[in-house]
């Protein structure tokens, strides 16, 4: 079929490709990086929670749905509600056809007084965490990079009680937020160190997602008192303890927080990655010296788009960001919906190979 | 970063690879087809509705092409209107499209056909041109024929129109009780085949056209190889027979299900020069190939069960096994699954069928 375009062929592999990245040479195309759990299930048969709560099967689906679509991002584990369970509440694994990640069921904390009570829960033994060290044992053994991934303390914090409970406590009891971050500040150390001495620190890759912070939730002001010396100081001592990058996703609505993350340490180069509400050009002007930057199609539109829409913002993605100082990776600008139809999925590839290329 | 192999870069495209195939000539690797006439998968594949590969001929047409493109796999985008409610639409029954998540096509509501009576008063739709999907097939063939593909023609197999008209269940017990009546129905249903055929080639080329065929009826999971003998052979080969003497030179029959015993009567049916033959898990290939071998292209034959309900691993070694068997058949080898592809297989299993001919079907 001559209407049939087949992809050029890759002049490096993924890891060559990601390695050159990240010391700041030549690629051959830009990186595409995906943030896809549930849809990998799908892919491959098997039932959706098995992605959060089966390591062994979650790790093979998501090598595999790799493999069949040509990205250059490893599997990961982890999911947005982390905290809550480690803490002493509970999380629900995603069963009907209208969920698509684990959703809370109790919060450990729906008062201020349990905000005092609480301890933080151990690292080894916590929630998913063993979960989590297994996926990263299984990724150790088959040679990929060993990740752990976390929210940021705010998304932590807005996990252990309600995210609406944590904002009527910014304004209304903010001692009782900051106790509450503290916990959820040292608890990210304590997981980040945990790995680090399990498998060393050139081994592991930390990955930070902070969707609780966003402008649809919290104010810039707000930001600035509750998110910012926390996560700092987080990146601060995760870099201090060897770790060289530090993949962060910036999520949702953060435009007025650049100017603050902005001040944060990423590592050398930090990797950062955004939502769709946040132009690239934007973001290379805050980070484009100091990190790589991914992002950012719009996963409402991958999912419910057409496959022409998809790869129109992938093609203005690409365009905006392919020459960044730093460098660049196409990603979406969240997880990818698990009904995505895979074709346009594909389309994300496809665009690369159209406009991707570093012809040197 | 985990490495993943990736698929070798063809010498051929695709067009180029069939066309080769058809003409005898070498190809650089077995050609795989990921479905053969339904392509419900491609429709959600692309987000479109299951319904819209049946009968929304130009969406179905995009579906294809883009899950074509998407798999780098041989198919030609093949039009599957009405699925197998061709006869009860065309003849006056009612039918429904798939909508719920446990349909994968369109069903007989009504068949036209509910009595004897019913039987002997049925006659040909008045105009072939507007009767039942036809017109849906047209519009598929007007944008097979607008890209330059091979133009694909509706072959209603008698037995499968029959099937159509009065239901399977009423056809059987006919078959023994009133065979007369069956063979008015066939006689019918053979005269509307190829009324469709004259149709097509009055519009196309007939150089271009590949008859696209299938008689899961004519199984032996439903008839006896006697009842082939009387009721099917004598029908399908005058079926065939005619269209390839229109100058049509492909036809491409499926010969769906357990039909081992059938094969020596199959034999004696002309399939075109080559013909494509293909067929369902039941039938061994390396049989196949004694029987059709000189003849015709062999193609198939993943079992659809497996490919939806089976782990990847399974289809992959099904899908050695099918191409170390075929890969040197005399007048080729296409792999593709043994019947219809099930609309929601897990996209990872069907993967593997191109994965399998990168590792095992190179022509080298």
């Amino acid at each position: 079929m001559e209407q049939v375009k087949r992809l050029r062929q890759d002049e490096m592999t993924t890891s060559d490709r990601v390695e050159a990245l990240l010391n700041g040479k030549k690629i051959d195309r830009v990186p595409l990086f995906q943030f896809i759990l549930g849809f990998c299930a799908r892919n491959v048969g098997f039932p959706l929670a098995s992605i959060y709560n089966d390591p062994e099967k979650s790790l093979l689906a998501q090598l595999w749905t790799q493999e069949q679509y040509g990205y250059d991002s490893d599997p990961f584990y982890g999911y947005a509600s982390y905290g809550g369970w480690e803490f002493g509440g509970e999380v629900k694994f995603p069963t009907g056809q209208y969920e698509q990640a684990p959703s809370h069921g109790h919060f450990p904390v729906e008062s201020a007084e349990d905000v005092w009570r609480l301890k933080l829960p151990d690292v080894k033994a916590a929630g998913m965490l063993p979960w989590a060290m297994q996926f990263s044992k299984l990724q150790d053994k088959f040679g990929i990079s060993v990740s752990v991934v976390i929210g940021g303390p705010f998304t932590i914090a807005g996990n252990i009680c309600a995210v609406e409970v944590l904002c009527r406590w910014l304004i209304k009891k903010p001692e009782v937020a900051h106790q509450l971050l503290r916990l959820a500040t040292d608890h990210v150390l304590g997981v980040v160190k945990h790995w680090v001495d399990t498998f060393g620190v050139g081994r592991i890759n930390v990955q930070i997602w902070e969707p609780s912070a966003a402008n649809q939730i919290i104010s810039p002001r707000q930001f600035e008192t509750f998110v910012f010396p926390y996560q700092k100081e987080l990146h601060e001592k995760i870099l201090g303890m060897g770790v060289k990058y530090i993949l962060c996703h910036i999520c949702g609505e953060q435009n007025l927080n650049l100017p603050y993350w902005a001040c944060i340490p990423m590592g050398n180069p930090g990797i950062v990655s955004f939502g769709h509400e946040v132009d690239l050009t934007t973001a290379i002007k805050h980070f484009g010296d100091t990190c790589i930057i991914a992002g950012n199609v719009e996963p409402a539109v991958i999912q419910t788009g057409t496959h022409e829409q998809v790869y129109e913002l992938c093609k203005q993605a690409i365009e905006k960001g392919k020459h960044a100082p730093r460098g660049f990776a196409l990603m979406p600008g969240c997880e990818i919906p698990v009904m995505t139809p895979p074709y346009n999925l594909y389309v994300m590839k496809k665009a690369i190979d159209d406009f991707g290329w570093y012809d040197y | 970063m985990a490495e993943t192999k990736q698929i070798r870069q063809d010498r051929m495209t695709p067009i180029e690879r069939m066309n080769a195939l058809l003409a005898g000539q070498p190809i650089d690797r077995v050609p795989v087809w990921l479905w053969l006439f339904s392509s419900g998968f491609a429709a959600l594949n692309v987000g479109y509705s299951l319904a819209e590969s049946y009968n929304n001929p130009e969406k179905s047409f995009w579906a294809q092409l883009w899950t074509i493109e998407m798999y780098g796999s041989d198919d030609f985008p093949k039009p599957s209107c009405g699925g197998n409610c061709e006869a009860a639409w065309a003849f006056g029954g009612q039918f429904k499209w798939p909508t719920s998540r446990y349909e994968q096509a369109p069903s007989v509501v009504r068949h036209p056909v509910e009595s004897a009576e019913d039987a002997q008063k049925l006659e040909l739709p008045r105009d072939v041109k507007t009767a039942g999907s036809i017109p849906l097939y047209m519009q598929f063939a007007k944008l097979q024929e607008r890209f330059g593909l091979p133009i694909s023609l509706p072959g209603f197999s008698p037995i499968e129109f029959v099937r159509g008209t009065c239901g399977l269940e009423t056809l059987c017990r006919w078959l023994v009780r009133k065979p007369e009546l069956v063979h008015r129905l066939l006689r019918l249903a053979t005269d509307y085949g190829l009324e469709v055929v004259r149709y097509w080639v009055d519009t196309f080329a007939p150089q271009r056209i590949i008859v696209q065929t299938w008689l899961p009826s004519a199984s032996n999971q439903v008839i006896s190889p006697n009842h082939f003998r009387t009721f099917v052979l004598p029908y399908q080969k005058e079926f065939h027979e005619k269209i390839l003497a229109t100058g049509i030179k492909h036809i491409c029959c499926h010969i769906c299900g357990e039909q081992n015993l059938n094969l020596p009567y199959w034999a004696r049916i002309p399939m075109g020069n080559p013909g494509i033959v293909s067929f369902g898990h039941e039938v061994d290939l390396t049989k196949a190939i004694k029987y059709f071998g000189d003849s015709c292209i062999i193609a198939g034959n993943v079992e659809p069960a497996v490919i939806q309900t089976g782990t990847h691993e399974q289809v992959y070694e099904l899908c050695r096994q099918a191409i170390e068997k075929v890969k040197y058949a005399p007048r080729g080898f296409i792999l593709m699954p043994g019947c219809g592809l099930p609309p929601a297989v897990p996209p990872y299993n069907l993967f593997m069928l191109k994965k399998a001919v990168n590792d095992f079907g190179w022509y080298d």
